[in-house]
């Protein structure tokens, strides 16, 4: 039986629902950074996206109760984060007016541009995955195969441990060594590149 | 350390939904209150996300405790949403007893030490009440941008930069939260929240320069909010 992800996302909905927001928490660190991907396709800002998608988690969080569980909450979450852009797009023309006319003209302030995503956060965002492809790529057959066979086959661990026959509890261990091997990997990464922003530092 | 790797086990494993109910409530609450677990469940995620979508382009982005912090906000300004019974009387009672209870307890114990985020924080709201705020910019900008202009008053200070051998610019500013009207919603911004006894401050970033420098402004903004006199 394959693992449904809506039913892994509804328990932890469920929770949510009843206040604890923990859970929630847990439900933005996993759909964050595809949300933020979907916001910046509409506005075409990587900082306006982030803060689409603060704003969308928090009307999300707020209205929990009227979530109706037929859905995943990842196809409400990202209904949200469309309107909530949209939304932005439509009020963005006028406010950008306004605040002209009130900083040129009282404060002598410029107004700078908007600003745009840069190469070097997509720089970023390939080498990161490069580094976990690579990690993957990396690892022993055993653990390769078992993440291989969740990751990209969506395989619960029973159907893992028949094709692989070996106990369940193995192929848990041997997911987790794999992931924990990726998890290495993304922290080596964050350390370098805080180290080659501290080199900027005179 | 074996804990710790049981732990992270259990959170892989509820990452794929194969923790059961009695585990997954036992490991919500260590997730959430050790950042190394979290840190943990947001590279398994990551992970994921990088390996199903060759497309994702924000995999190193946390927006998390922005989102927790207004939440927080929210929630203070709005009670009524925190709906947790089902009887409207019995969540009365039971908060009538539990701020009982917390005034008890609050009275019993002693006051928290300050941690290095408050004592920073009281510097940036020492800054801000005196000339010295646009020093606290200056120095969290250092060589990254020069000053061009700047307005300083009680209600905070804000401060326009030009990248050096670049026609880039970029604001840094600093105002108690309620005046945080004044950062516009159309402008790009990369912000911090400062807590302080008297009140909860912004730090802000926008403007043309990578997120990365922006982040190391807000950085840099605490640091040397600490070595204000």
């Amino acid at each position: 039986m394959k693992v449904s992800n809506k039913d892994l996302d509804l328990g932890l909905v469920k929770r949510a629902k009843a206040g604890d927001y923990q859970a929630f928490d847990l439900l933005v660190l996993k759909y964050q950074s595809r949300l933020i991907s979907t916001a910046f396709k509409f506005v075409k800002d990587l900082q306006i996206a982030e803060d689409l998608v603060q704003d969308s988690f928090i009307k999300s969080f707020k209205s929990i109760d009227s979530f109706r569980e037929d859905s995943t909450f990842y196809t409400w979450i990202y209904r949200i984060t469309v309107n909530t852009s949209k939304n932005y797009l439509v009020s963005k023309r006028r406010k950008d007016e306004i605040l002209q006319t009130d900083i040129s003209k009282e404060e002598n302030f410029f107004i700078e541009p908007i600003d745009k995503d840069t190469p070097e956060n997509l720089f970023h965002a390939s080498q990161l995955r490069n580094i976990i492809i690579e990690s993957l790529n990396g690892l022993g057959d055993d653990t390769k195969t078992a993440l291989t066979l969740r990751e990209f086959d969506g395989l619960s661990y029973e159907q893992i441990a028949e094709i692989v026959n070996c106990p369940v509890g193995t192929v848990r261990s041997r997911i987790f060594r794999g992931r924990e091997v990726i998890d290495e990997a993304i922290k080596e990464y964050r350390k370098g590149k805080q180290f080659s922003l501290a080199e900027i530092k005179p | 350390m074996i804990k710790n790797k049981v732990m992270k086990e259990k959170i892989s494993a509820l990452a794929d939904g194969e923790l059961s109910d009695f585990e997954t409530r036992r490991i919500l609450s260590e997730i959430s209150s050790n950042p190394e677990y979290r840190e943990f469940w947001k590279n398994i995620h990551q992970g994921k996300e990088a390996l199903e979508n060759e497309e994702s382009e924000f995999l190193d982005i946390d927006i998390s405790n922005r989102v927790s912090f207004g939440l927080d906000k929210v929630q203070l300004k709005d009670p009524e949403q925190i709906k947790k019974y089902k009887y409207p009387q019995a969540s009365y009672i039971v908060a009538s007893i539990f701020g009982f209870c917390a005034v008890i307890i609050y009275s019993l114990i002693p006051p928290p030490i300050e941690s290095f985020s408050d004592i920073a924080s009281q510097r940036i709201v020492d800054a801000i009440d005196s000339p010295q705020g646009i020093e606290v910019l200056n120095n969290s900008v250092s060589s990254l941008g020069i000053l061009q202009d700047f307005k300083s008053n009680q209600k905070g200070t804000l401060a326009n930069y030009r990248v050096p051998n670049s026609n880039k610019t970029f604001k840094v500013s600093l105002y108690p939260i309620k005046e945080v009207n004044k950062i516009g919603v159309g402008e790009a911004t990369r912000i911090s929240y400062i807590k302080s006894k008297n009140g909860t401050y912004v730090v802000s970033v926008s403007g043309n320069i990578s997120t990365e420098k922006k982040n190391q402004i807000l950085r840099n903004a605490n640091f040397f909010a600490e070595k204000i006199n």
